[in-house]
């Protein structure tokens, strides 16, 4: 078998694709940056834009400090728009990751309870950890909660896993209604901790549980980003196998793949984004379906773009949902989850309202 | 010489069930070897425990000598490729990402022009470049089938440099085809056996296409090699009644001029609707 001389065809639709992928990149980094602006400009406390600038120039040369909006811009408006940057992407990632390990596009760790579960165990480390490990370590080290949560997420991540995957295939109906009964247990079980718990610890319950970035601060940005930054620099090392994974696990083994070590890989990287996501924001909801999902849309399924397309697209989504949730009831705040979930439900109606034979369970 | 696929008295049980039991089996170089036999009677599960998915109860697989589980699996896939069953896909993967995926998990990388001729070539081969950009999921099956096939020819396109003694394993490759693209599929696998001297093991229903392309007819039974040998020694109306439970006629006329043709009369299996084919 010669192989004939090719007309190009095939090289001319991946340049095209290509070249679609960086205008589109490009255009979605341009947003985010201009999201990024107006999240620092904006806000319950008015500052003059130019006064902002100023104050982050400034602060950009290292020099000195006397501005009255210092503190506004550098400790509560720039660590939390890098927080939301850093929460989206890691959520819309985590989701994208476990759409291609579980090869269906309506897996997501909001909606088969590995968030809740996530949100569990920083619950148990809220309520519990007062009673059971502050004797022991006297103050709670900051690192106890984000650990639980990540253990939470890794923890419900393992069990769908087991309980949908027989003989090396995973159940996709299996895992949907698995992951409601997960949710629902870890809901649950969030309940009896709000019953067990006081005031000071119901109010941190309720903000787990709705999601708020209210809370950021430099130590919050600088004990996840550790976690999310590096997440996001392996992912791309998931591509060829989560591509591969699409067409199933035999067949990715066929084509001289890994797939445990992939495998594995996805799981661990899910938990970690997802259990850092929650140490730090919360439940917040959606981000991890709708993002990739509008990312295949637009650029198509190949996971070597949707995994960066992804990350881009949830530090986008999160942001914007955080600027509303600042803004819509100035001074007051809404809680985030509010925000995604009203956006992202009625996308997820919709998604399974267009969805041919072709795609789902 | 040993083969480029070799099973050693494999057995495979599942549950208490035994699915194959004892089999030994092994592909030469540019021959085709096609497994037939009754529904559940093992054929995939063998063609599975020889790609090295299956891992055997008892016995062994190996390539060129070695046992599966000591080659790394990125050689072995440049060594082999599988066509599975009916694939399907959850994702819009357009056609031609599909056909590249056959290049992802092999070891050395390629160039970017490289692999664009590669998967240019393997779905002419297989007559779907005209689909090249159109959605995987929204193909029919037979097109569908044709693009797995684009996929394994690409893989062994591109696995060829490293390793030249390779094996192709195709199960049911024909099953949702048109004639035209079934007789298309098996003259493609048989240039690769000719050609390239790849080994070929095929699973197939049909009888008449298996006698044509098959140099070794293999039939199995209750996960059982019944019969092993060239398709005119392998189909007689003994073999085919016991194997099959169907009554049929081996023509001898047509068997004489076109080689062995079977064509069935009613099914024997008490509670298969006897005598429903009667009237053919």
């Amino acid at each position: 078998m010669s192989e004939p001389i090719t007309s190009g065809l095939i090289a001319t639709l991946e340049r095209e694709r290509k070249r679609r992928a960086g205008l589109v990149l490009a255009l979605a980094l341009a947003a985010l940056a201009g999201l990024a602006l107006a999240s620092v400009l904006r806000g319950a406390i008015a500052v003059p834009p130019g006064e902002a600038l100023d104050v982050l120039l400034r602060a950009f040369r290292g020099a000195g400090s006397d501005g009255r909006h210092d503190l506004v811009i550098l400790n509560i408006r720039l660590p939390r728009m890098l927080l939301a940057m850093m929460v989206g992407a890691g959520l819309a990632l985590s989701g994208a990751i476990m759409q291609g390990l579980f090869r269906n596009p309506l897996a997501d760790p909001g909606l088969v309870g590995v968030l809740a579960g996530a949100a569990l165990a920083a619950g148990a480390t809220i309520v519990l950890g007062d009673a059971l490990l502050a004797p022991a370590l006297g103050k709670l080290p900051f690192a106890v909660l984000p650990a639980g949560a990540f253990l939470g997420g890794l923890a419900s991540t393992l069990l769908l896993y087991a309980i949908a995957t027989r003989q090396g295939r995973t159940s996709i109906a299996t895992m949907l209604l698995a992951g409601i009964a997960l949710g629902a247990l870890a809901g649950a079980l969030s309940g009896f901790l709000a019953f067990l718990s006081d005031d000071r610890q119901l109010r941190d319950l309720a903000f787990w549980s709705l999601g708020s970035l209210g809370g950021a601060s430099w130590t919050k940005v600088v004990a996840v980003a550790p976690i999310l930054l590096p997440l996001m620099l392996a992912a791309p090392f998931l591509a060829r196998g989560l591509n591969a994974l699409a067409l199933g696990e035999a067949e990715a083994f066929h084509l001289g793949l890994k797939v445990q070590r992939i495998k594995a890989m996805a799981i661990l990287l899910v938990a970690l984004a997802v259990g850092a996501s929650v140490a730090v924001a919360g439940m917040i909801g959606f981000v991890g379906i709708v993002v990739p999902h509008l990312v295949r849309l637009v650029l198509g399924p190949d996971h070597r773009l949707l995994l960066p397309a992804s990350a881009l697209g949830g530090a986008i989504l999160v942001l914007a949902a955080d600027l509303l949730a600042r803004t819509l009831a100035s001074p007051a705040e809404l809680p985030i989850g509010i925000i995604t979930a009203a956006i992202g439900a009625p996308f997820f109606l919709w998604l399974l309202l267009r969805r041919d034979s072709g795609i789902g369970p | 010489m040993s083969a480029i696929l070799e099973a050693g008295e494999v057995t495979f049980r599942i549950g208490g069930k035994i699915l194959v039991e004892a089999a030994s089996l092994a592909l030469q170089p540019g021959r085709i070897t096609i497994l037939v036999g009754p529904n559940g009677a093992g054929k995939s599960t063998l063609l599975r425990l020889m790609s090295g998915e299956l891992v055997p109860g008892s016995g062994q697989v190996t390539s060129l000598g070695r046992p599966l589980p000591d080659i790394p699996v990125w050689q072995l896939a440049c060594r082999r490729a599988v066509m599975a069953q009916a694939a399907r896909l959850n994702f819009p993967f357009a056609v031609h990402e599909v056909v590249r995926l056959g290049i992802e998990g092999l070891g050395p990388a390629r160039s970017g022009g490289e692999r664009s001729r590669l998967v240019e070539t393997a779905l002419a081969q297989a007559d779907m470049l005209g689909h090249a950009a159109r959605d995987y999921q929204t193909l029919s099956g037979g097109e569908q089938q044709r693009v797995q096939f684009a996929r394994v020819l690409c893989q062994l396109m591109a696995g060829r440099h490293v390793e030249p003694q390779q094996a192709l394993l195709l199960d049911e490759p024909i099953a949702s085809l048109d004639l035209c693209h079934q007789l298309g599929l098996m003259d493609a696998a048989q240039n690769l056996a000719r050609d390239q001297g790849v080994a070929v093991l095929a699973v197939l229903h049909d009888l008449n296409l298996a006698a044509r392309y098959a140099d070794d007819l293999v039939a199995m039974q209750n996960g059982r090699i019944v019969a092993r040998g060239t398709p005119d020694a392998v189909f007689d109306d003994r073999l085919l009644s016991e194997v099959f439970g169907i009554e049929n006629r081996c023509d001898d006329q047509l068997r004489a001029r076109f080689g062995p043709f079977v064509l069935p009369q009613f099914c024997t299996i008490a509670g298969r609707g006897q005598g429903a084919g009667r009237a053919a």
